[in-house]
């Protein structure tokens, strides 16, 4: 873990902008001495140097050693009104990863040291800039490269979490403060809402909660992206699938079973959310039983064969490489050849979402298919990767699969990292406690107890209550100088 | 020269010079007078949720209200026996002039004890106010202490009001302790001033009882005391009776009269024991509250109408009274009145109760801002124990929150302050599960003894008790029970053998019902065992869980508590503090980053900049 010790009046500095060559390349620096750094190393091209030392942009030169190494724009920040609350300096010099990191260099000399992993934000959260939540959305938006996400990330900065969690808290904080209260002035003639009463108002709190996560994983997803794996037999179009899918030539596509030796994929959106879509090896039937057994590229030439009687010792890398893409994914599309209808499911994989795609509708012709009963329970489709049949249909059901049957609208995903999952989780599990312990005679001490707890952990989620653990934690995921 | 001389003989002063005597100090009491030592100046009841388990800790410890207690009870009972074993608290009415009697009798048993009649006027300052070397008595003698303990109550600068009325007093016909307020006041103690009011005394053979409600004590009676059964006299009932609209009329109209609503008081008062005026005008929907007639002496005409503080005059005290049910002929034996006195804003004093400033005083009681018997006798006895442990140069002894109410009770006054009378409440123990009335001595007689407080047969007592304990509870832990139980998704019963123990960590476990059935060897081996011990057992087994749970957070805890602040650090160096923070730090002057994190108004954030600020010159320090 990251150690913040001793560090919080010094000036630091990073290069904020993406680490490769780019347009524009972006400098930060933070903390007391950041002016008088910035005048060793810059001069503005203004002749008024009084007017300009006030401006809020300027522009310049860089100069290191007397020599001028770029031209640049300079954005001052006076503190408290910065990002970190301190005093700050902003150079947008040329993209040039070397000569940032030069400029950076003589920065780092004039006595900036350079920033850890989510410094700068950690010093606007200590200024009293952000709180918890927004500190990690902020850290979350580094990350955002859909649409959906940046949506989500935005209701997070708009404290929406927040607002529901303090609703929550409010709510459990009134109940624990009546329990207590009965405790407390047992003797007294006061009229305490009834047990029955408390009981239905944690309830609902439970009920709440349970909606925030039972939505988690599609707000996650919203927010991270999903991952699609595509799998199957050999020879189904699984790499066919996947080019059409994505619209480029992506995998190898040759009528012989087994090209695909590593799993192969790419990005796709589909309507701003963003989907990583992975194929796999093909699998094949072993001695006719629902074990599978893989085909590499080592098997060119074994055209054809779908079932094979053992299964040797790289096939088995292959199968575990398979499978393990399998249960990373957040829904497997299984690939079917609807010529060749087979549907033997591994048993390991029952347990995800599964979305049964049968290929090569096109050379149906006029034959009708129908899905045998035992793939009842599954969610399907037909289309023609090679046609480009069904495949926006495809699309569609895929999206639903993967956000869940709820239908989450960006706006409602409040949760989108598993830290709050987690506390939330923690959360419902002491209110579950709580609510079951208050249902007894004479527990309404162990119920409070548990009430402290669950109000600990919506502390936690909002960062009301931290630990320098958690912040550690926390800031250890951020990139340097963001 | 005296070892620990303690002014004052309420109930912080007796725990006091009795734990300094026990530990051997040559030890003075001062009061102002003999006849009102142990007087119960309010309602004649000890105990109380939060406060009963204050009185086991000094029991257990090896103070003395605890007997006193059961000596003196006329009733007993225990509360929230419907809410949970660890919030379960015993109650009782005492007699108290029998309570006095019995507190005189003890301290009269001490061989280290003197008692003199005299009123202190000021401090013996040494040059610079920086320490206490005795104090000067009305008579301008000069009495040399090592350690000075004030245990002053509601005398310092006391004022009574009654209606318009008002007059220097420290209790009712009890003058008051003008001169020593003013001595602390130049010795440069920051002063506040708080109220508390009592309720008139009512004449016995006027109440018709005929037509009240009867309350009876428990039977058998719950005691306080681990060491025997002290209880002797007869049990007697208390009656409960209600206000009406009509009488809430009479307060009505009578405001302007009210020293309290006429604006002869301003300074703050206890929220949670309001007089009849507050709760009148603050709860004006309330169509009647509850009033307990508690008789003050089984030798007495006087019974405490509980609940009814007033500071009205007295006429209209008396029209009130007589609107209550049962009460129409009711006359008055003395009124209600309003005190207003001085009190010390008790951050200036350390965990010892030793002032941070002021070397060899110290303060308990009342004076600190607390209001209730059992509060200030907690703080008597820690004051006792710790001026007695630095006469003889041995570290003080701290209870922490984990530990005792009572740390919960010097650790808020120190790290809180307090603007309103502090009374303990259960749920200011975070820690609440692990303090039960029943496991006092567990969590601290051992201690009580080691500082050489808890006597030698007491200690034997309590070693023998632990020893029958883990018999009954290795008995628990052997023998299972056959259960069976029907699972909600499965249509066939599932039979079992479960551990008693296992069993009893249920909510709704009951030891007797499990038990039915079982073998009788087994039971034969349980009924060697007491009720109560049954009972302290099984909650052990409840608990057990949570106290694991408990042992987690109080790690952590402890973490920040033993983190220390420099004593010198100059908080307007440490950049990044509000100013709001920087003046709560300079006014509490916290000894540890735990009691800065509980001074309300201190964020997170705050306190994560002065930890990193704190390690940052220890490091320097270090490497210098």
């Amino acid at each position: 873990m990251v150690n913040y010790k001793f560090k919080l009046t010094d000036t630091i500095a990073a290069i904020s902008s993406a680490h490769s060559d780019g347009a524009i390349g972006i400098i930060r620096l933070s903390g007391d001495e950041a002016f008088s750094i910035l005048k060793k190393i810059f001069q503005p091209k203004s002749k008024n140097t009084s007017k300009a030392s006030q401006a809020k942009l300027m522009f310049g030169n860089i100069k290191i050693a007397q020599k001028v190494v770029d031209q640049a724009l300079i954005a001052n920040f006076y503190h408290p009104k910065s990002y970190t609350g301190e005093d700050m300096v902003e150079i947008y010099a040329h993209g040039n990863f070397a000569l940032l990191n030069l400029i950076l260099r003589h920065i780092l000399s004039l006595g900036a040291r350079l920033a850890e992993p989510g410094e700068f934000t950690r010093r606007a959260f200590l200024n009293d800039k952000i709180d918890l939540t927004k500190a990690e959305a902020i850290a979350e938006m580094m990350e955002v490269s859909s649409l959906m996400g940046a949506q989500v990330v935005s209701a997070q900065l708009e404290g929406r979490l927040q607002g529901e969690v303090i609703k929550f808290k409010n709510e459990l904080k009134s109940v624990l403060a009546i329990l207590n209260a009965g405790i407390d002035f047992s003797d007294e003639d006061l009229d305490f809402e009834q047990k029955d009463k408390l009981i239905k108002r944690l309830e609902v709190v439970n009920g709440q909660i349970g909606v925030l996560l039972k939505n988690a994983p599609s707000s996650i997803i919203m927010h991270h992206g999903g991952k699609v794996v595509i799998g199957g037999l050999v020879n189904v179009g699984k790499s066919s699938l996947l080019n059409a899918l994505l619209g480029k030539d992506k995998s190898i596509v040759t009528n012989i079973a087994g090209t695909t030796r590593d799993m192969v994929g790419d990005y796709l959106l589909i309507d701003g959310l963003k989907l990583e879509i992975l194929d796999t090896a093909g699998l094949r039937r072993l001695n006719g039983e629902a074990k599978l057994a893989t085909s590499t590229i080592d098997e060119v030439g074994v055209d054809e064969v779908d079932e094979v009687d053992e299964v040797g010792e790289v096939e088995e890398i292959g199968i575990k490489k398979s499978f393990a893409g399998f249960k990373k994914a957040d829904v497997i599309l299984w690939v079917v050849d609807l010529t060749k209808p087979l549907f033997d499911i591994p048993a390991s994989i029952k347990d995800k979402k599964i979305l049964l795609v049968g290929n090569k509708l096109d050379l149906l012709g006029d034959k009708n298919f129908d899905f045998p009963k035992s793939v009842n329970n599954l969610p399907k489709i037909k289309v023609s990767a090679l046609k480009n049949i069904g495949l926006e249909s495809l699309k569609g059901q895929l999206k639903n699969l993967v956000l869940g049957q709820e239908k989450l609208k960006p706006e409602n995903a409040h949760i989108f990292n598993s830290r709050q999952q987690g506390a939330l989780q923690t959360a419902k599990k002491h209110l579950t406690l709580a609510i079951d312990k208050l249902k007894f005679i004479a527990n309404e001490d162990t119920s409070a107890y548990e009430l402290t707890l669950a109000l600990d952990s919506l502390a936690a989620v909002v960062g009301q209550v931290t630990n320098e653990d958690v912040l550690g934690e926390i800031f250890a995921k951020f990139c340097i100088g963001k | 020269m005296w070892d620990v001389i303690v002014v004052g003989a309420g109930h912080a002063g007796i725990e006091a010079v009795h734990a300094a005597a026990k530990m051997q100090m040559k030890t003075l009491l001062l009061t102002m007078s003999i006849e009102n030592i142990g007087q119960m100046s309010c309602n004649p009841a000890i105990g109380g949720v939060g406060k009963g388990h204050l009185v086991r800790e000094i029991d257990a410890l090896g103070g003395v209200m605890g007997e006193l207690a059961d000596k003196s009870g006329i009733q007993f009972r225990t509360l929230n026996t419907k809410k949970g074993a660890a919030v379960q608290a015993t109650r009782s009415q005492s007699d108290m002039v029998i309570y006095r009697q019995e507190a005189k009798s003890c301290l009269g048993g001490l061989a280290k004890l003197k008692i003199i009649q005299r009123e202190v006027k000021s401090l013996l300052w040494s040059k610079g106010n920086l320490s206490v070397e005795g104090v000067i008595t009305d008579r301008g003698e000069e009495i040399k202490a090592k350690a000075v303990i004030l245990t002053t109550g509601t005398f310092l600068k006391g004022v009574i009001h009654i209606g318009k009325e008002q007059f220097s007093a420290g209790r009712a016909g009890e003058a008051p302790a003008d001169s020593l307020s003013a001595d602390l006041v130049r010795g440069g103690l920051k002063m506040g001033r708080l109220k508390t009011g009592t309720t008139p005394r009512l004449d016995k053979n006027t109440i018709d009882f005929s037509i009240l409600e009867e309350q009876k004590g428990d039977n058998p009676a719950p005691k306080f005391s681990f060491w025997g059964d002290f209880q002797k006299l007869p049990q007697t009932s208390c009656f409960i009776t209600y206000t009406n609209l009509h009488s809430h009329q009479i307060i009505k109209d009578n405001l302007d009269k009210s020293a309290m609503y006429g604006g002869e008081i301003s300074s703050i008062g206890p929220r949670y024991c309001p007089s009849i005026e507050d709760k009148v005008v603050k709860f004006a929907d309330k169509e009647r509250h509850q009033i307990f007639l508690e008789p003050t002496s089984l030798s007495s005409i006087e019974f405490y109408p509980n609940g009814m503080s007033t500071s009205m005059p007295i006429d209209v005290q008396l029209d009130f009274m007589r609107s209550i049910k049962g009460l129409a002929k009711v006359d008055i034996i003395k009124p209600g009145y309003a005190i207003e006195y001085d009190f010390v804003y008790p951050h200036q004093l350390r965990l010892s109760l030793e002032l941070k400033r002021v070397k060899n005083l110290y303060l308990a009681g009342q004076i600190n801002g607390t209001t209730g018997y059992e509060e200030a006798a907690a703080q008597g006895l820690m004051a006792g124990v710790n001026a007695s442990l630095k006469i003889k140069e041995k570290e003080p002894f701290i209870l922490q929150r984990n530990q005792a109410y009572i740390g919960v009770l010097i650790d808020d006054l120190i790290t809180k302050s307090t603007k309103e009378p502090y009374r303990m409440f259960t749920s200011r123990a975070e820690y609440r599960l692990l303090l039960r009335e029943d496991n006092a001595d567990e969590r601290l007689s051992q201690k009580g003894h080691q500082v050489g407080l808890l006597a030698e047969h007491k200690y034997l007592m309590f070693l023998d008790k632990q020893k029958r304990k883990k018999r009954l509870t290795k008995l628990l832990n052997s023998q299972s029970v056959e259960v069976s139980r029907k699972k909600s998704n499965a249509s066939n019963v599932i039979t079992e053998r479960r551990l008693l123990s296992q069993l009893l960590k249920n909510p709704e476990a009951n030891l007797a019902t499990l038990v039915q059935g079982l073998p009788p060897s087994f039971l034969d081996n349980l009924n060697e065992y007491t009720k109560a011990e049954k009972t302290l057992v099984t909650s052990d087994f409840k608990y057990e869980g949570y106290i694991k749970r408990q042992e987690a957070q109080i790690k952590s805890y402890l973490k920040m508590e033993h983190v220390f602040i420099p004593r010198q650090l100059d908080y307007n160096s440490v950049p990044g503090l509000s100013l709001e923070v920087k003046e709560k730090l300079v006014d509490n002057q916290p000894e540890t980053l735990g009691q800065a994190q509980k001074i309300s108004g201190i964020t997170p954030a705050a306190l994560t900049i002065l930890s990193v600020f704190i390690r940052k010159k220890k490091h320097l320090a270090s490497t210098i």
